[in-house]
């Protein structure tokens, strides 16, 4: 489409022309003015040192930096030929580390474009796995009982372990991609674009199996009739391709803009099943419960179920059309939109993934989400001081998944038996929003505006028996919005804003049902003492959080000041509380049990930020920020007040500047404190099962606080040898601590039936040290 | 390995070959050569742009089209950054779309026609951190040109347009290194305003962002989009889902707050518990799960305690996924066993 002219001239005989004339005087002319309106290019090259890779779990989790020493190498290549606009760029980082990644691209400016690009990324898991496990990353791990670890004795039910020792396994995931993409404008009016990624990822991650040797899932093993309970670490394997195609046109011509597309996404999953082989008598355990104290040697029959396949996500794809675009009918008014159409499938074989299948069921799920999104967007400026904006959006996601019976166990009176598997994808959002922002000569600005969304929930089958009675939702849900937010800007000294939100939600006419499609009561209304009574017949309902009503206040606001030519300020405050509505009876609230009533309660978000700069003078810079964040977390469920409050202080100090005029140094400090305390209540404490975490008073705070602290201090600094070439340096000294309880406490470590343990060194330290030299071209 | 090597070879090839003409020219030297050929291709643009600036008839162009207007006082000895946009693509005069210092400033006449020792007015358009000319405005220029490209198709009436956010509060036009556009320095634009997201990615869990494998754009369409939050896709799922495919399905036995919206139960900015967790499992379960699995009560959860040998909590380890593994969804068909019923996400 590009024609190389200017003004109507072939620019190359022209030039070629002017060199011929006038070439020996341009070459006379200073570089500096080159150099200063022609891309570079550059090429670093170092090396970087640490002192403690191995136990720098949290520092290399993706930096790549994981050796004692690692070759640094970036490159970044530009060149443009200003007579053709014809382009080629190299930019590659980390070339010696297993992070690196580059770009290649040529283009014709305003003409044509391609690239390629390569990633990789190597996700090290920060944990240690002490375990006799083989085969891990495979289908077929192989659990081997090894000794016991300390602090794992015979109080805890635990009589003897293995002879065989244990080793220690670092798990990782490694992405490596390949990516392409192009674009040619076809006609002035008329551009096309492709594009394409291919993504491999391989390694294992943590994950799990258990194996069940009671008569039913709803009860626990150390009942009577129980033989033996494993619970396993078995990695899932991991080595899966994920590919993403999309093409489109874009048409462009005077007001309207347009682009019709197809986006594709495919994945697939070189394992089907994982299916764990368990070596030898490892569930030979010695006191099955505390209760009882009753040795057990593992039945077959839990054997057989412990090794039964585990699915590994199946193959499956998506395919989208859409049309997006934007029309402007004056200079005031425009309008945007989206439609797009997804066909989405999941139809892997079972037998192909491993897996055997119930006697009802199909050779495949067959699973077809069909999703249409409608999205229209009107923007009006009807006076200069007033902008209108007007939104709607509608989407139906219809999951057309055919229904069988999967669940074919046979036991008569079993909530499982005979039923159904339960196509949960399907919803239908619409929503439409108003807003408008009005501004003030003074420069005062005041924005109000109103949003409705309605979600609308199909039952499910009537034969998905598995939850009825048991799984509460709402077919229909409405929430209103309205904010106002109220500006000043356009000051050279003071900017900033306060804004006022407020959303709620309520189900409609429907109500709450059970997933039998059973009208109910309102759990939270009701004087069924048996709702949500897990002695009860209907016992351990679900209520999902996401379809109780709510009421959310958010609070927000910003200051920006410019106290000086020298210092400024910023504050950004937040504050949002979902309050889930409760609308129970005093007597309700007597009789229930311990926490009272079930379910979300409130959440609680805040956060405040101070931010300054200030110049020291034209060679010094120094800033800091703190933020603070605060999260509670206040969910009541049977006999537990889960109140959990999550509290953050992050400070950032920097300081740059010039030593000489070719010498340039900085410093960098960044902590972090975080502390996550469970003010929850229990009601009682039975069979002595909370006594793990000794010195926890019941009731109260029966899980410990967990603290997190990091800090990274930086200094770095640049020579400039010349203008061509420089020497980097950069030091960094890291620190990591914890105290967090999650696989071991107190010297107790959290034990799998095997033996293995899993933990990370509770306090981490690093010095890195890099050295680059850096060369422009 | 081979795939990539046979991707690269092609690409080079292809490369080398559609760059045939414009390398012929750019290799007729060495870099000398290279810049005689920029100067001739800016002088040859030069005459033409200024026939009509009375004036400044002796000024020439330095960099762009029609640009003696400013630079001839604004030229490398007095504003030296401002003439780095030559470096950019905004700076390619072979692209006839490219625009001059006026297409983006205005005609500024006040400015460029202001004699005496006094300070000038200020041009028509400035783009500076506390310039007085109203965002839509600063923003006009940008789209007069930009509005049709197709990841903008969707700006108007976007979270940050309503919020008067200008392009230039993000990109630097009169630099080579735009940081916004750089994965790597992308964050801290972004950070100037999402402060809690700075303090969320240096949380122990969280996506390599500070390390610059990840950035606010892989998610994020700044630019206006069809997801709410400003998602690159149609929603928060879609989005995940491009890297996450694995959790898509649809399963068998399908766990239905994860087709709903992953942040039902995940922060992506940055958590304490693992897996960018809201909060550890089983606490981040109760929230729906209000019914069963009370620590001490006749349950699930307590089995733990006898079956792991050790004195503890479903709270320890990985919680309840200690046995729900497949908490994402089950694709197994397995309807015999009385037990560990994939419907519960067991296997």
């Amino acid at each position: 489409m590009r024609k190389n002219t200017i003004n109507g001239f072939r620019l190359l005989p022209v030039a070629a022309a002017i060199m011929l004339a006038y070439g020996q005087a341009y070459a006379e002319e200073d570089t500096e003015l080159y150099d200063l309106i022609t891309p570079a290019s550059s090429i670093k090259v170092g090396v970087g040192v640490i002192n403690n890779a191995r136990d720098a779990k949290r520092f290399s989790q993706y930096t790549g930096l994981n050796k004692s020493a690692s070759v640094l190498l970036d490159v970044d290549y530009n060149r443009r030929d200003p007579l053709t606009g014809f382009w080629t760029q190299f930019s590659a980082r980390n070339l010696g580390l297993d992070t690196r990644q580059f770009t290649f691209s040529q283009s014709r400016q305003g003409d044509w474009k391609y690239a390629f690009d390569y990633n990789e990324i190597v996700r090290r898991d920060p944990y240690i796995i002490h375990t006799g496990m083989t085969g891990i990353g495979s289908a077929t791990p192989i659990i081997n009982l090894i000794a016991l670890p300390p602090g794992a004795g015979a109080a805890n039910g635990v009589v003897s372990g293995s002879a065989l020792q244990g080793t220690d396994v670092e798990l990782k995931i490694k992405r490596t991609a390949v990516g392409l993409s192009g674009e040619k404008w076809i006609t002035p009016e008329l551009q096309f674009e492709l594009s394409f990624r291919s993504e491999d990822k391989k390694g294992a991650r943590l994950f799990g199996r258990a194996g069940l040797g009671s008569t039913d899932m709803q009860y626990r093993p150390a009942t009577s009739g129980a033989t033996s309970f494993a619970v396993l670490l078995t990695p899932e394997p991991i080595n899966s391709n994920t590919k993403l195609i999309e093409g489109k046109l874009n048409f462009l011509r005077d007001n309207l803009a347009l682009s019709a597309g197809y986006f594709g996404s495919f994945y697939t999953n070189s394992f089907g099943s994982m299916s764990p082989f368990l070596s030898g008598n490892i569930m030979n355990r010695g006191a099955l419960s505390p209760a009882t104290g009753a040795g057990a040697t593992l039945s077959s029959s839990v054997k057989q179920l412990a090794e039964s396949s585990v699915a590994l996500p199946p193959d499956n794809q998506a395919h989208q059309f859409y049309l997006t675009g934007n029309y402007a009918h004056s200079d005031t008014t425009r309008s945007n939109f989206k439609l797009a159409y997804t066909h989405a499938t999941q139809n892997e074989l079972f037998a192909a993934m491993g897996l055997t299948r119930s006697a009802f069921a199909p050779t495949s799920l067959g699973g077809v989400v069909d999703t249409t999104l409608a999205q229209y967007d009107l923007s009006m400026r009807p006076m200069k001081e007033l902008s209108v904006n007007a939104n709607f959006r509608y989407e139906d996601r219809a999951d057309k998944t055919p229904i069988f019976v999967y669940n074919t166990n046979g036991i008569v009176g079993n909530a499982l038996n005979n039923t159904t598997n339960w196509p949960s994808g399907s919803q239908t959002r619409t929503s439409a929003k108003l807003d408008g922002v009005y501004r003030f000569a003074s420069g005062y600005s005041l924005a109000m505006g109103g949003d409705w969304e309605r979600k609308v929930t199909p039952l499910p089958p009537s034969n998905t028996a598995l939850f009825a009675n048991q799984v509460l939702f709402r077919p229909v849900l409405t929430e209103y919005g309205i904010h106002a937010d109220a500006r000043k800007a356009m000051s050279e000294t003071v900017n900033g804003a306060v804004g006022f939100e407020y959303k709620q939600r309520r189900g409609g006419n429907g109500d709450w049902v059970t997933t039998n499609g059973v009208t109910t009561a309102n759990p939270l209304t009701s004087n069924t003492l048996v709702f949500f009574n897990p002695a009860g017949a209907l016992g351990n309902r679900v209520l999902p959080i996401m379809y109780m009503d709510r009421d959310r206040t958010k609070l927000r606001g910003n200051l920006d000041w410019q106290a000086s030519e020298k210092a400024s300020f910023q504050v950004v405050a937040e504050h949002t509380k979902d309050n889930y509505r409760r609308d129970f009876s005093a007597a309700l609230l007597a009789a229930q049990l311990m926490p009272t009533v079930p379910g979300a309660n409130t959440i609680v978000s805040d956060s405040v930020s101070l931010d300054g700069t200030y110049l020291i003078s034209d060679d010094w810079r120094v800033s800091g920020f703190w933020t603070y964040s605060y999260n509670r977390w206040n969910v009541n469920k049977a006999s537990l007040g889960d109140d959990t409050r999550n509290t953050d202080n992050t400070i950032g100090l920097t300081v740059n500047g010039n030593l000489t005029g070719s010498l340039a140094v900085g410093a960098d400090l960044l902590t972090t404190r975080d502390v996550t305390t469970f003010n929850n209540v229990v009601a009682t404490a039975v069979g002595g099962n909370i006594a793990g975490f000794a010195g926890q008073p019941l009731p109260g705070n029966y899980l410990p606080a967990i603290h997190y602290t990091t800090s990274k201090f930086n200094v770095h600094g640049k020579y400039e040898v010349n203008k061509q070439s420089a020497v980097t340096m950069n030091f960094v000294y890291q620190t990591f601590r914890t105290d967090d309880w999650q696989w071991g406490y107190n010297g107790t470590p959290f034990l799998y039936t095997d033996n293995t343990t899993v933990s990370q060194p509770m306090s981490q330290s690093l010095k890195y040290v890099a050295v680059n030299y850096e060369h422009k071209f | 390995m081979k795939l990539l090597t046979k991707i690269f070879v092609s690409c080079a090839a292809l490369g080398a070959l559609m760059s045939a003409p414009a390398a012929s020219a750019a290799d007729l030297g060495n870099r000398n050569m290279g810049r005689e050929i920029a100067k001739m291709y800016l002088a040859s643009a030069a005459p033409a742009a200024q026939a009509g600036e009375a004036g400044k008839a002796d000024a020439k162009d330095i960099v762009l089209r029609g640009d003696a207007k400013c630079t001839a006082c604004h030229d490398d000895a007095d504003s030296p950054q401002l003439l780095s946009i030559g470096k950019t693509r905004h700076g390619v005069n072979a692209d006839g779309r490219t625009p001059g210092c006026t297409s983006c400033h205005g005609d500024s006449v006040a400015h460029t026609g202001h004699k005496g020792s006094s300070k000038p007015p200020k041009p028509d358009r400035v783009f500076g951190k506390n310039t007085a000319t109203p965002a839509a405005e600063r923003n006009q220029a940008c789209l007069s040109c930009h509005a049709g490209d197709s990841k903008r198709h969707l700006w108007a009436g976007s979270a940050h347009e309503a919020r008067d956010v200008a392009c230039t509060s993000c990109h630097q036009v009169h630099t080579a290194h735009d940081k916004v556009r750089d994965k790597q320095t992308q964050p801290e634009v972004c950070f100037s305003c999402h402060k809690e997201q700075r303090a969320q990615v240096n949380k122990p869990s969280h996506h390599p962002v500070l390390e610059g494998k990840v950035s606010c754009s892989d998610c994020h369409n700044v630019h206006g989009s069809a997801g709410p939050k400003l998602m690159k896709r149609d929603s928060v799922v879609e989005t995940c889902y491009t890297c996450h495919m694995e959790k898509r399905g649809p399963f068998v036995h399908n766990h239905r707050p994860v087709s709903d919206d992953c942040s039902n139960c995940h922060m992506p900015h940055g958590t304490t518990a693992d897996n960018l967790l809201k909060a550890r499992p089983p606490l981040v379960c109760y929230q729906c799960h209000s019914g069963h699995g009370t620590p001490g009560v006749a349950g699930i959860a307590p089995a733990i305690t006898t079956s792991a040998k050790a004195n503890t909590f479903i709270e320890q380890g990985r919680g309840c996924l200690n046995c729900h593994t497949e908490i994402h969804g089950s694709n197994n068909p397995d309807g015999g066993q009385k037990l560990l019923p994939p419907a519960f996400f067991l296997r």
